[in-house]
């Protein structure tokens, strides 16, 4: 499992080679429930990840974690972009909120944090 | 606390050092460039000043790197190496560009640390450079931090051991010691606890044996058991991995988890030490020499932390909460000292006072570098984070239920807290309830994966397999036994409940309440009427010596067979024998009532709070026997956690 989640890593740091990394994936799904799922999340990251350098042009977001990702977009505030990042990784409400203050915080946005 | 001497003769360890290294740069002729091991600069610096290595005719110090320096003013070049497979490798490299240089010939001389190995110099074949070079050895074993304190400084030794069951660290230890046993004679007993501590005992006790076999004409005197030694004492880093994963909170080691200790030298904004007077200590390591080094650290100083330095010799060892109090003492009698001059009348009271300026300013000056980083430190301690973090683990440490703990530890979590931190809480909860269940592990990792980054999913792989991140019911299932912590509280009284940071009365101070169980183990040994009363839950700081007169010498591990048998790993107590004759003239000469000297050996590490603890078991034990700590490395939680993580 090791050898070939190393291998992965080097994938995933020559950029986009999610298939190669999804099917690895597949063939050891027996007993590493958990890692595989975390791995096909990670390539569902990346390519949101994509998405959002793309649309947002001015913001580099490949290689960062869940966390970060959201917190950059409430701080460049599109916090519906940040919504959907939640939902589809089913970040718990807590994390969330947590994030979003800080993030608020980070951009001086008091007006947001007293309404919310 | 009075400086220490001790009968291990650690300034001898370090001039042997020095001396060989040098008479090695000698017998290579002429001027030289040296290519030196990064993770070697250090250490080198702690037993020999640059100065001496340009008497040596060294001419440049340059680090062995990947993108190589082609430098060409000196034809010859002495690599001074760790002997790894990567260093080969990139020795290999270099020679090859240096061979594109037109018009150029080098001569090459490799010395590998600490020794040669069959390994390196295939590579060194297969890349066609052998025939180029000249290998030597440089035999470089323990580095004397301290006094009292001796260290390979081998900084991967933990993550070798534990992770890639890499045992030559072992091997290199062994040797050490075994240079140690051959000045002094021989341990008349081994004691240890852990796997890893019996493979070393192993090691001792096979190469006395080829010693033996090899030197039937050197006198057996030399290998006798030692009147001086009295025991050694091996610790597995692996049955207590907790310690080191708790913060530590003496004033060193809190300077070793916030800024970070290497080879007893830290690195500290220029602005903390005011001003570049401190020119006395010129730092031997090349940092300062090296074109590279020196313009990316201008604002980073380097600065040496040993007992040369009075006031943190004083410091170091006491507890966090009461180094401010101390600072302020010292300030003020400093000012009083200074307030002397004005009563100063007649001419020979100015000229003492003139005479004890100078210590006074180098006095001031160590005082201005302590108050700063005490302040740096409080910046850290004060925070939010760190105080959730500190609550948390003494809470686990303490036994609270670990479910409670969890709502923190998310929050510290979604609050970006530095991952090492939350892997430490993590892997303190498995360590002190056998394992996570496996429904809070799982919510964890995704937690920790979704926060940290997926690249992740490898650190738990390797938390599993050094068995400090586990699922409860992977444990059941598999392991044999395992450090249990919780019998142990009770049993060694591992956590004290008042605790005197002022005047500490017991070990467990360092911690604020959680006294080292790898020190509790020692204490076991040495102090064994001490340690049965505490468990006989009477309390241990009553006054020693009132009728528990038991035969201290002869006991190993007695009485406390059962408290072992929840530590991991295997326990040993083997005796070192020789002839009868020697050991009598021996004893003859050096007189057999002279307090023994306790080595205390960890494998894998051990931290300064276990140092600082050591010490004051030590201090109780005066004029009983002196403890000498050796140790792989100096260790903190972050750098375990840092071994298993993925960058």
């Amino acid at each position: 499992v090791i050898l070939r989640d190393s291998l992965a890593q080097k994938d995933l740091s020559l950029k986009m080679e999610k298939l190669k990394l999804a099917s690895k994936l597949l063939a050891d799904a027996k007993e590493h429930t958990l890692e595989a799922k975390a791995l096909d999340e990670s390539a569902k990251l990346l390519h949101m990840q994509e998405v959002f350098e793309k649309d947002l042009q001015q913001e580099r977001f490949v290689g960062d974690s869940v966390n970060e990702t959201i917190f950059k977009l409430i701080r460049m505030g599109y916090s519906s972009r940040a919504n959907k990042v939640k939902s589809e990784f089913k970040v718990p409400e807590k994390r969330f909120w947590w994030l979003k203050l800080r993030a608020l915080v980070a951009k001086r946005d008091w007006g947001e944090i007293e309404e919310w | 606390m009075a400086p220490h001497s001790t009968t291990i003769d650690t300034a001898h360890i370090k001039a042997t050092a020095q001396k060989e290294l040098l008479d090695l740069l000698v017998a290579v002729r002429g001027k030289k460039t040296l290519i030196l091991d990064k993770s070697l600069s250090g250490p080198v610096g702690l037993f020999c000043k640059f100065s001496a290595l340009q008497d040596h005719g060294v001419d440049k110090i340059f680090w062995l790197e990947e993108n190589v320096v082609a430098d060409v003013t000196q034809k010859n070049i002495v690599f001074l190496v760790r002997c790894t497979v990567k260093n080969a490798l990139a020795i290999a490299a270099h020679i090859k560009n240096n061979a594109k240089i037109p018009g150029q010939q080098f001569e090459y001389n490799v010395m590998f640390v600490p020794r040669r190995t069959l390994v390196c110099e295939k590579i060194l074949e297969d890349e066609g450079v052998l025939g180029d070079l000249t290998i030597g050895e440089f035999p470089l074993h323990f580095i004397p931090l301290e006094p009292d304190l001796l260290s390979l400084e081998l900084e991967d030794a933990f993550e070798e051991l534990y992770l890639r069951k890499d045992y030559t660290s072992i091997f290199y230890s062994a040797r050490a010691l075994m240079n140690i046993q051959r000045r002094y004679g021989l341990f008349p007993r081994i004691i240890g606890k852990g796997d890893c501590a019996r493979r070393l005992a192993d090691a001792l006790i096979r190469m006395r044996g080829e010693e033996d076999a090899s030197d039937s004409n050197s006198s057996p005197f030399t290998l006798a058991p030692s009147s001086i030694l009295g025991e050694l004492i091996v610790v597995d880093r692996e049955s207590d991995f907790m310690t080191p994963l708790l913060t530590q909170l003496t004033y060193e080691g809190l300077i070793d988890e916030t800024i970070g200790i290497h080879n007893s030298k830290i690195e500290v904004d220029s602005s903390l030490v005011g001003g570049p007077q401190q020119s006395g200590v010129s730092t031997a390591s090349s940092s300062s020499v090296s074109p590279v080094a020196a313009s990316s650290q201008q604002k980073k100083r380097p600065i040496p932390l040993n007992s040369e330095d009075k006031l943190f010799e004083n410091l170091r060892d006491t507890n966090f909460a009461i180094v401010g109090n101390l600072l302020n003492k010292v300030a003020r009698r400093l000012s009083d000292d200074y307030e002397g001059r004005h009563q100063a009348k007649t001419v020979s009271e100015i000229r003492e006072f003139v005479g004890k300026l100078g210590s006074l300013q180098q006095e001031h000056q160590s005082l201005r570098l302590h108050t700063g980083l005490a302040e740096e430190i409080m910046k850290h301690t004060r925070s939010d984070i760190f105080n959730r973090i500190l609550e948390v683990q003494q809470n686990l440490a303490a036994g609270v239920d670990p479910s409670s703990q969890h709502d923190a530890i998310e929050e510290l979590i979604a609050r970006n807290a530095p991952l090492e931190s939350v892997l430490r809480l993590l892997c303190i909860e498995s360590l002190v309830g056998q394992g996570l269940k496996p429904k809070d592990l799982d919510n964890f990792k995704r937690e920790i994966l979704q926060g940290y980054g997926y690249q992740h999913v490898l650190t738990f792989t390797a938390l599993e397999k050094l068995q400090l991140l586990q699922s409860r019911t992977s444990i059941t299932s598999s392991t044999p036994i395992r450090t249990n912590y919780a019998t142990l509280r009770k049993s060694l009284k591992l956590i004290v409940d008042e605790v005197n940071e002022q005047n500490p009365d017991d070990i467990a101070y360092v911690y604020s309440g959680y006294a080292p169980l790898s020190v509790r183990l020692v204490q076991c040994v040495i102090q064994k009427p001490l340690m049965v009363r505490g468990r006989r839950g009477e309390d241990p700081s009553t006054p020693a010596g009132t009728g528990t007169a038991v035969n201290w010498a002869a006991t190993g591990w007695r009485g406390f067979e059962d408290v072992l048998k929840s530590v991991k790993g295997k326990t040993f107590d083997e005796l070192q024998r020789g002839e009868e004759k020697a050991v009598r003239a021996r004893n003859l000469l050096n007189g057999a009532n002279e307090k023994k000297v306790t080595v205390v050996f960890f494998v894998g590490g051990c931290t300064f709070t276990e140092v600082a603890a050591l010490r004051f078991v030590g201090r109780r034990e005066e004029g009983k026997r002196e403890i000498v700590i050796c140790t792989t490395g100096i260790i903190n939680g972050d750098r375990m956690m840092k071994a298993a993580m993925e960058k």
